[in-house]
């Protein structure tokens, strides 16, 4: 397989701003839908995020009686990083910050390991609200993960590699029309790695949230903003598996690329608000029972298609 | 602007329901939020007049958040403004806080007794506090046993009650309940300017709201929490709000999914008492049911106070600890002024 361009490494700040500010936007574009459900203006709302980092800054740090604080900091630092790791994934046009050509890989390799961090941030507290938050992620990461694994399978099958550049390259019709059910194997997934909406249950209100009960100050700032992050990297990397890349008349690739990642963005937050938080032995019994056999499903689909395709053109 | 959103944690003793919605309206106006934990919390609110133990609670829930922190006191609901007020001022101070950050060490202390403890036995023991004993658990493993009490303060939780846990994992295999509130459980209803069929009909409503909160549905938990205000405010729209919303939870199809065979119920302490009855999405849109008839003026009966608080140890056993809270939840109206018609009705019948 061709090696992509590579990207110079200057690239690597302006992805690392282009996410931040995009994971600023969408918690502002969140607030700003929570505030008109309380009754309050909507621009006001939009700048809770940044008074609540504010708030976060000024806050003290805290430790619990016999905390692992070495695990429970690291766990906290851990989502932003992991987070720009998965946007440096993201390819720019037809160059990439990443040139190996195991985009996908390198995605789940992410993926799987915030299981890690999301388990010591409820382990490192030391307190029962976090440890029960950390014992249902593990339940919900056994839901979403496999069907994550085989909706990430289906774009490389079509493509006939696991590079995000040729994946994005290969594709004339949108993925996200003939593979709907990787689409959403791919977004449940990215739901369940950050907490988010439906799979919100390990941070969830009935635990006094769950995972985040002990955290303040700057460490707290990170996990929220390290959450908003992952969901756009999230949304970033569905860019060029499911929705063609940074193709797009007209405008240069790099603001396709924007659109399109905010469009998921928005996608996942709207499922978000609207859906209620399922409880975890519902989802595994759903995620196995339903989901992956869907996605396995449409695996075999797309691999009847791909080799009558190559048969075709040979 | 770091003291433009404040966290406010709320201390309510029991009785005052009243006090603690005026308390969720001034804070969302401002928008503010309410805290669920002393972590994230800035200001400590206590409202009304806590008893000992409850103070004893604020003054750990006091310690454990971490600066810059406030602390205040509303007596009344008219206190309430003023009262967030001098948070706002408290935690915008910066030398008084600077202050408080010095006395203030970040080293917690655990609860210690070293008296009956060697030296030797210390390792077994870090930061003072020994190490999880284990027990078995229904599959016959030996599970490591964690103690956790939930409230007095604890955010959805019915105020003054305490129910220690004894957990394996989040499974919850041992309770003990206890009633901290000063007066006996079910008595402390203030006087309130509102007639007591509309503030029964709230604090349905309330539980409603809690349970969706706690069943993790935002949007319908503030659409309760908004038709409870009207309610309160004697709005005449309220009861045609209200079916409307009813009817939206009914429709709600995975809300009923995800609360299916949750947290279920039989017949509670063999007294007819319909609204508790079933699972929780049952028992949710009794809620709205019950707050329906009471705005109309019907009274809905509900278990005594005293019995519930009794047996609430074997209604949570064997139950995951997320069921457990939306279970208390869903009972919370006869812990509130619901439960006051007991005790009146104790008080007719010895005098009568």
């Amino acid at each position: 397989m061709s090696q992509a361009g590579a990207l110079s490494p200057a690239w690597t700040v302006a992805v690392a701003a282009g996410l931040l500010l995009l994971a600023v936007a969408t918690a502002g574009a969140r607030a700003a839908v929570v505030a008109r459900r309380d009754g309050r203006p909507a621009l006001a709302g939009a700048a809770d995020p940044l008074r609540e980092a504010a708030r976060l800054l000024r806050q003290r740090p805290r430790r619990t009686v016999a905390a692992d604080l070495l695990l429970w900091r690291i766990a906290s630092s851990a989502l932003l990083p992991v987070a720009l790791c998965m946007a440096a994934l993201v390819p720019i046009g037809a160059r990439t910050l990443v040139p190996d050509g195991l985009g996908v890989v390198w995605f789940n390799a992410l993926d799987v390991s915030l299981w890690a961090f999301f388990w010591l941030l409820g382990w490192g507290a030391n307190a029962s609200f976090g440890l029960a938050g950390a014992y249902r992620f593990l339940a919900l990461g056994l839901a979403y993960e496999l069907p994550l694994m085989f909706a990430l399978v289906a774009p490389a099958v079509a493509a006939g590699s696991l590079d995000p550049v040729a994946i994005a390259a290969g594709q004339g019709l949108w993925y996200v029309v003939w593979m709907p059910l990787a689409f959403l194997g791919y977004c449940v997934g990215v739901l369940g790695f950050t907490l988010w909406g439906p799979l919100r249950a390990p941070a969830g209100q009935d635990l006094a949230t769950g995972v985040l009960a002990e955290l303040s100050g700057v460490d707290r700032l990170l996990v929220v903003g390290g959450r908003y992050a992952l969901l756009v990297g999230g949304a970033a990397f569905a860019v060029p598996l499911f929705l063609g890349g940074s193709d797009g008349p007209w405008l240069p690739g790099v603001v396709w690329l924007v659109v399109k990642t905010a469009v998921v963005a928005a996608l996942l937050v709207v499922a978000g608000e609207r859906l209620p938080v399922l409880r975890p032995d519902k989802v595994l019994e759903t995620g196995w029972v339903l989901l992956l056999p869907l996605v396995v499903l449409q695996d075999l689909v797309v691999a009847v298609v791909a080799v009558v395709g190559r048969v075709e053109t040979s | 602007m770091a003291s433009a959103r404040l966290h406010v944690l709320v201390v309510e003793p029991p009785g005052q329901l009243a006090a603690r919605i005026g308390v969720e309206r001034a804070v969302a106006s401002r928008g503010w939020v309410l805290a669920d934990t002393p972590a994230e919390a800035d200001v400590l609110l206590a409202l009304g007049s806590p008893g000992p133990e409850l103070r004893a609670a604020a003054d750990r829930l006091h310690e454990a958040m971490p600066g810059p922190r406030g602390r205040v006191d509303a007596p009344t609901v008219a206190a309430i403004p003023d009262a967030l007020e001098e948070a706002k001022r408290l935690i915008a101070d910066d030398t008084a806080q600077r202050a408080d950050a010095r006395e203030h060490t970040s080293e917690p202390v655990g609860d210690t007794d070293h008296d009956d403890m060697g030296h030797d036995d210390m390792d077994m023991a870090p930061g003072g506090i020994p190490l999880a004993g284990g027990g078995e658990d229904r599959d016959g493993l030996e599970m490591d046993e964690l103690h956790l009490p939930l409230g007095p303060v604890l955010r959805l939780w019915p105020p003054g009650l305490v129910l220690t846990c004894t957990l394996h994992g989040d499974v919850v295999v041992g309770a003990a309940s206890e009633w901290v509130g000063e007066s006996a459980v079910g008595a402390g209803a203030a006087a309130e300017q509102v007639p007591s069929g509309a503030l029964c009909a709230a604090s349905w409503l309330d539980a409603a709201a809690g349970v969706l909160s706690l069943a993790g549905s935002p949007a319908r938990a503030a659409a309760v929490r908004s038709v409870r205000d009207a309610c309160l405010d004697q709005d005449p729209t309220t009861s045609s709000r209200m079916s409307r919303e009813r009817h939206r939870i009914e429709r709600s199809v995975l809300l009923r999914w995800s609360l299916r065979r949750v947290a279920e119920l039989d017949d509670l302490t063999g007294q007819a008492s319909p609204p508790f009855a079933g699972g929780a999405f049952t028992r949710l849109v009794a809620s709205l049911d019950a707050a329906a008839a009471e705005l109309a003026g019907r009274e809905v009966l509900t278990p005594e106070p005293a019995v519930l608080v009794d047996r609430l140890p074997a209604l949570v056993r064997g139950r995951e600890l997320g069921e457990v809270r939306l279970l208390v939840a869903g009972l919370a109206p006869a812990f509130g002024p619901a439960a006051s018609r007991w005790s009146s009705a104790h008080t007719t019948r010895e005098a009568g």
